[in-house]
């Protein structure tokens, strides 16, 4: 055991999605299995165990000397759609869709947790009446909805940095505001700020 | 899901799609007329003679039905690999040699940690379990938190529950991660605890 009995366990890593090879890979197996149920029929039927007419002979016989005609581009077409599917869901990373809360251990924040928290630090700011914020790992962006002719985008973003300052590598802030007046018929102004 | 598993899928999905672009484009040529300028012998018709023969042999019911069988194998293996992976149920504490072995119910232990979190002002409710992630062995934290919560606060409550779960299994080898999720309904907070 190391000398520093407080010391917590180390930060595992950030956690990852499955991303599309999860559920490639579910159906891919079903189409394994599938194939196999099919595979199984025809031997039975062509054993003579199982009635039935072979799906195999019957294609086979069809398609020989069948000339190029319009059936075999749209095959063409599908299988080459199939496998550029497959070939970008393989390939495409691992989503990522957390942020780092500091700290020695590992802590995890969601992004759609950010703009949750983002949402509710602004509608705390005086005279917001609503906020709706979109968060990704590097950036943050709030609209909200504010009574008053005050600009409201400073008091938010400070609002919002302070709420999560606990993060290790915060997300810039950016604010966009559609200020109303409490007057009916009163005009609108629309202004948007990008702040850190 | 395990790294593995994800490899498999990935490995299994570049080469099915590889031969299917490939070969759906080479039908694509062939059907518009062009593929006699790729290549001279491309055959102007499609010639299955050979399955069809082949339908008659003896040895064709055998083949299709062990290709059958060991791709039902393979494919159920396959699609029960995807089940939620279970949690470690147990791990070895130190204090084990060869006069015996200690282990301790992790599960246990990863909720005493999530008890020691979900004790911090803003935090809702907490679980733990304990998980093999990519190499690691990870006690795994989730703890919902109020949108209102002190995030500096939580996180150092989070270090101090795994330090003290470290404490307790005397084990060097484990990680830990805890996941906040901010609670989506407000709910009455007392100001004072």
């Amino acid at each position: 055991m190391s000398a520093d009995r407080r010391a917590p366990m180390t930060a595992a890593d950030e956690p990852v999605g499955t991303g599309a090879a999860g559920w490639l890979g579910i159906v891919l197996a079903v189409a394994v299995i599938a194939l196999a149920v099919t595979l199984i029929r025809e031997a039975l039927v062509a054993a003579g165990l199982a009635a039935g007419s072979s799906w195999v002979t019957s294609a086979a016989s069809a398609a020989d000397g069948e000339p190029p005609s319009g059936w075999a581009f749209f095959a063409g077409l599908v299988a080459v759609l199939f496998g550029l599917v497959l070939l970008l869901g393989a390939l495409v990373r691992r989503p990522r869709r957390t942020v780092a809360v500091r700290s020695r251990t590992g802590v995890f924040l969601g992004t759609r947790d950010v703009a949750w928290l983002a949402e509710q630090a602004a509608t705390s700011v005086d005279g917001v009446t609503s906020a709706k914020a979109d968060a990704s790992r590097r950036r943050i962006t709030i609209d909200i909805e504010h009574i008053g002719r005050d600009d409201r985008r400073d008091a938010v973003t400070r609002a919002v940095t302070a709420q999560l300052a606990a993060l290790s590598d915060p997300p810039k802030v950016s604010v966009h505001a559609h200020g109303q007046t409490t007057r009916r018929g009163g005009d609108r102004m629309t202004s948007t700020t990008r702040e850190t | 899901m395990g790294r593995g598993l994800i490899a498999v899928n990935r490995a299994v999905a570049v080469l099915l799609g590889a031969l299917l672009l490939a070969a759906g484009a080479v039908v694509i040529v062939w059907s518009v007329g062009l593929l006699d300028d790729i290549w001279v012998d491309a055959p102007d018709r499609l010639d299955s003679s050979a399955i069809v023969d082949a339908t008659e042999r003896t040895w064709w019911p055998w083949a299709l039905g062990l290709a059958g069988l060991v791709l039902l194998i393979l494919g159920l293996r396959w699609l029960l690999a995807h089940l939620p992976r279970r949690g470690v149920s147990k791990l070895t504490v130190a204090g084990s040699g060869p006069e015996g072995r200690l282990t301790v119910d992790s599960s246990a232990v990863a909720n005493a940690a999530a008890a020691e979190l979900a004790d911090t002002l803003g935090v809702r409710n907490s679980s733990g379990r304990v998980i093999t992630d990519r190499v690691q062995l990870v006690v795994d934290i989730t703890a919902t938190i109020e949108s209102t919560a002190d995030i500096a606060r939580i996180a150092s409550a989070a270090d101090q529950a795994s330090a003290d779960a470290r404490r307790v299994l005397g084990r060097e080898d484990l990680a830990c991660r805890t996941r906040l999720k901010v609670a989506r309904r407000r709910r009455d907070v007392p100001r004072v605890r």
